[in-house]
């Protein structure tokens, strides 16, 4: 019996034993009557079984305060803003170079169209005068 | 009779697109010749300079209104131009290549040194495309403005010359 027993605790030592095994074991070490070393470490092990587990406590998240989720909703809000103002401006510059280029093309064709229309404008007044001898007087008196 | 109208019917968008192609064909012809400055603008340009002037002009201000409309009416503008160059000779080929009897002949104006001329495309009494070609001894103009337009709203842009923006563009003409 002493033989097995010594070949159980050495697998209890290396950690081989089945749960019934260590039961096997540690019920004869109860029943033992003289004190030990073995008694010593079994009573450690049911100390440390019926110990009842304290509560984990873990560390708490430090509180933020209210400032900063502040600060952090502005600086979005305010990031948001910068960029739509900045596309806007973009728009808006965008738009003006349009505007001057269309411009610039109106510009060419009316200065073209007035081109010949002033000519008729001339052309215009001499239908107003009745004679030669009319338009040579208006003529010499200008 | 009947037959050959259907025909000239067929024909008539075939020949639209063809005189497109020449005008094309010019416009990509001086295209990569640095002598030339090249402007188009596209529908999309036109609509941002539609909103700048909204945005910027004043409301009552007739002259703006009649140049919004306007612009709201326009499709695209391509402009192809040389300064410092024999422009009577471009303007002659130019003439060569357009098919003359796709558009009506709204002005022509000849001196010596010069000569100018407006053509229009009209479909049902529109202005579809407005044409302006002119030549110097040292200056070419070629340009399309093509969209859906009236005789009245060329009148308007020829008379009206206090429209926004137009007194800086003589401004600067002049000082070139």
């Amino acid at each position: 019996m002493e033989n097995k027993n010594e070949k159980l605790w050495e697998k209890y030592w290396k950690g081989e034993t089945t749960l019934e095994e260590e039961n096997l074991l540690f019920s004869e070490i109860e029943a033992d009557q003289e004190e030990g070393s073995l008694k010593d470490f079994y009573s450690g092990i049911e100390t440390i079984r019926l110990e009842k587990p304290k509560g984990i406590s873990l560390p708490l998240r430090k509180q933020q305060y209210p400032w900063q989720k502040l600060a952090a909703v502005l600086l979005v809000f305010l990031t948001l803003t910068a960029c739509w103002w900045g596309y806007r401006e973009y728009e808006k510059q965008q738009q003006e170079l349009a505007y001057q280029q269309v411009v610039e093309a109106m510009g060419k064709i009316q200065v073209n169209l007035r081109k010949g229309t002033s000519q008729l404008e001339g052309m215009e007044k001499i239908k107003y005068l009745n004679t030669g001898a009319h338009w040579y007087e208006n003529n010499k008196n200008n | 009779m009947k037959k050959i109208l259907f025909l000239a019917l067929c024909l008539l968008p075939w020949l639209a697109q063809a005189q497109n192609e020449v005008i094309d064909q010019f416009y990509e012809k001086y295209r990569q010749d640095e002598r030339f400055s090249r402007v188009y603008i596209s529908p999309k340009l036109m609509q941002m300079a539609g909103g700048f002037l909204s945005s910027n002009a004043d409301q009552k201000d007739e002259d703006a209104a009649n140049l919004m409309e306007l612009i709201t009416k326009v499709k695209g503008i391509r402009i192809l131009s040389a300064e410092k160059i024999g422009g009577l000779a471009l303007f002659n080929e130019a003439m060569g290549d357009l098919k003359t009897d796709m558009y009506e002949e709204l002005m022509d104006v000849r001196d010596k040194e010069s000569s100018l001329k407006f053509m229009v495309r009209e479909e049902k009494g529109r202005i579809k495309e407005l044409l302006m070609v002119s030549g110097s001894t040292s200056e070419f103009t070629f340009m399309s403005m093509q969209g859906d337009f009236t005789y009245q709203d060329l009148n308007m842009l020829s008379e009206n010359t206090n429209l926004p923006g137009m007194e800086a563009y003589g401004r600067a003409k002049k000082s070139k």
